[in-house]
């Protein structure tokens, strides 16, 4: 892990108050959080307690669901992803998202990595081949799947799965990755491949990762956030809060008395 | 071994009994249906009643004005029903999710598809023959059979991307697809199977309709057509005309008829079952 080093610079991604609602649960209140660049940042906290939901309003994936509303500023290089004139299809290609269980088109390996590419008139032909071949590459996936691009990506093993998940969102060059949980289905082997990859994506990409697996989130994670019932109780870096953490309810967590 | 687990067992055996009792007597029903056709009918089946037209004897009569009918009745039904009817089904499952609306429609259209088919032929008289002046033609035919299969394509449809998870939709959404590249490009393709299984289904429901056929005028003593406004034949309307006949040896005919419209199900169904097994397994490597 690298050392926490001050932040001084402008944050990433910048949530400003934010209050989420699903009908009338409100699953989010009051949320601010800054989150650095090419840092990897983690949120923890029991089921239900709005980190999942946090992480979906980072790229407007909860604006898919029925009967939802959320309030407050998110910012994402200044500029607030909320706003109406803000083109949501183009937030999407800068915060890609990797999903908790592997969910890879029910095609070719080869066209799962494309599609983003060919839907967005990235690349074709040739370009297309090699930002395929970079993308798998970049997952660390390339040397297992070179000789079978054009198999079903459903044959593939859980974590290559995933790792194929992972290509594909790197594939139209993001700058933000978002993780939900992504190795909760995964065994202890593949998981370890992806926390190594994640490690070796936050020097080019900001990485903020939701995860239930609290060493998980010390090994891989430069800031943790800390949240509960729709609260984000503290935030601080991943050392930091795992040692000292502030706040009682902080230390109850960590120490195991619930959740 | 304790007492409940040797009921268990016994009702276990039972069941199974009973489920191939229960298949064996629907396979023995259509067992003895072909096998008396074929005693019937099958002396009757030469190229010259393929190819033969309407006649005063029933050794001459051929099916081909009925063949070439049922086939075109089928390319005009299919060319109107599926392109509305998988749109319809899309716009349903995708677009219009959460309106009162859609609901509306919904129960609607679930009650169309179980609704008799003599009632469509009354509509298509009504709205096609009459109020749109086809009359008695192809097009009438067409549009009343494609109304009919209509609710089955659109609910087929909605049921096929009912079957794609969620999952897939996140995955195309989240880099930066649109509504309609997800679905155009995923959701349907992913659930095509399902959907060409079901217009396939379908298509062979309408090919076996008489009742409302009858209804809007198709003839029997009918040439071969040459175009979408020409009075028609279909191979059930055909087969009806002859078994009404008193004499023996137009029931000969019928039965060689119901010979080739039961093959072209068969036939059919097995593209249905061919098309989804290919698609599965292109999806699956």
């Amino acid at each position: 892990m690298d050392k926490p080093m001050p932040d001084t610079s402008i944050p990433k991604i910048d949530a400003q108050h934010v209050n989420f609602f699903y009908g009338p649960k409100q699953a989010l209140a009051d949320v601010s959080l800054p989150i650095a660049a090419n840092r990897v940042t983690a949120l923890i906290g029991p089921s239900g307690c709005g980190k999942s939901t946090f992480l979906r309003l980072l790229n407007r994936m909860n604006e898919l669901l029925p009967n939802t509303r959320m309030e407050g500023t998110i910012l994402l290089d200044g500029q607030n992803i909320y706003a109406p004139d803000y083109d949501v299809y183009e937030l999407r290609r800068q915060v890609g998202m990797v999903f908790q269980k592997p969910n890879p088109f029910p095609k070719s390996i080869f066209d799962n990595v494309a599609y983003g590419l060919t839907i967005n008139k990235l690349k074709s032909g040739t370009a297309l081949v090699e930002a395929v071949e970079a993308a798998l590459r970049q997952a660390d996936l390339w040397d297992e799947v070179k000789d079978s691009l054009k198999n079903s990506a459903l044959a593939l093993s859980g974590g290559q799965q995933q790792r194929l998940c992972i290509a594909r969102a790197l594939a139209i060059q993001p700058t933000v990755i978002l993780m939900d949980e992504p190795t909760s289905a995964l065994d202890p082997i593949a998981t370890d491949v992806i926390e190594k990859l994640i490690a070796e994506l936050k020097k080019t990409y900001t990485v903020v990762i939701v995860t239930h697996n609290m060493q998980q989130a010390s090994r891989v994670s430069d800031t943790t956030a800390f949240f509960y019932l729709g609260k984000l109780i503290e935030v601080n870096t991943t050392k930091e809060l795992f040692e000292h953490p502030h706040e009682e309810k902080t230390h109850s967590y960590l120490s195991g008395h619930f959740g | 071994m304790t007492k409940s687990s040797v009921v268990n067992q016994y009702k276990d055996r039972l069941f199974r009994g009973m489920g191939i009792v229960a298949t064996g007597l629907g396979l023995a029903v259509l067992l003895f249906l072909v096998g008396t056709l074929l005693w019937d009918g099958v002396q009757r089946l030469n190229w010259a009643f393929l190819t033969g037209g309407a006649s005063r004897f029933a050794q001459k009569a051929g099916i081909l004005p009925a063949l070439v009918g049922t086939a075109w009745l089928m390319v005009l039904t299919a060319l109107l029903a599926i392109p509305v009817g998988v749109a319809a089904g899309i716009y349903l499952e995708e677009y219009g999710r959460a309106n009162r609306l859609a609901g509306f429609l919904e129960i609607n259209i679930n009650n169309l598809a179980g609704v008799p088919s003599i009632i469509y032929g009354l509509l298509g008289l009504q709205l096609f023959a009459r109020l749109a002046h086809f009359g008695a033609s192809f097009l009438t035919g067409a549009l009343t059979l494609a109304l009919l299969i209509l609710p089955v394509i659109i609910v087929a449809t909605r049921e096929s991307l009912k079957t794609v998870p969620a999952s897939v939709r996140e995955a195309s959404y989240a880099l930066g697809a649109s509504r309609w590249q997800t679905v155009s490009q995923q959701v349907l393709p992913a659930a095509g199977g399902g959907v060409l299984t079901g217009i396939i289904l379908a298509l062979s429901r309408a090919i076996g309709e008489t009742a409302p056929l009858i209804v809007i005028g198709a003839k029997v003593f009918v040439s071969v057509p040459h175009s979408v406004f020409d009075p028609y034949t279909v191979l059930p309307l055909q087969i009806y005309n002859w078994i009404s006949r008193p004499q023996a040896a137009y029931f000969t005919n019928a039965a060689a008829a119901i010979l080739v419209l039961l093959v072209i199900t068969f036939l059919m169904n097995g593209l249905a079952i061919y098309l989804r097994n290919r698609w599965a397994s292109e999806a699956n490597g």
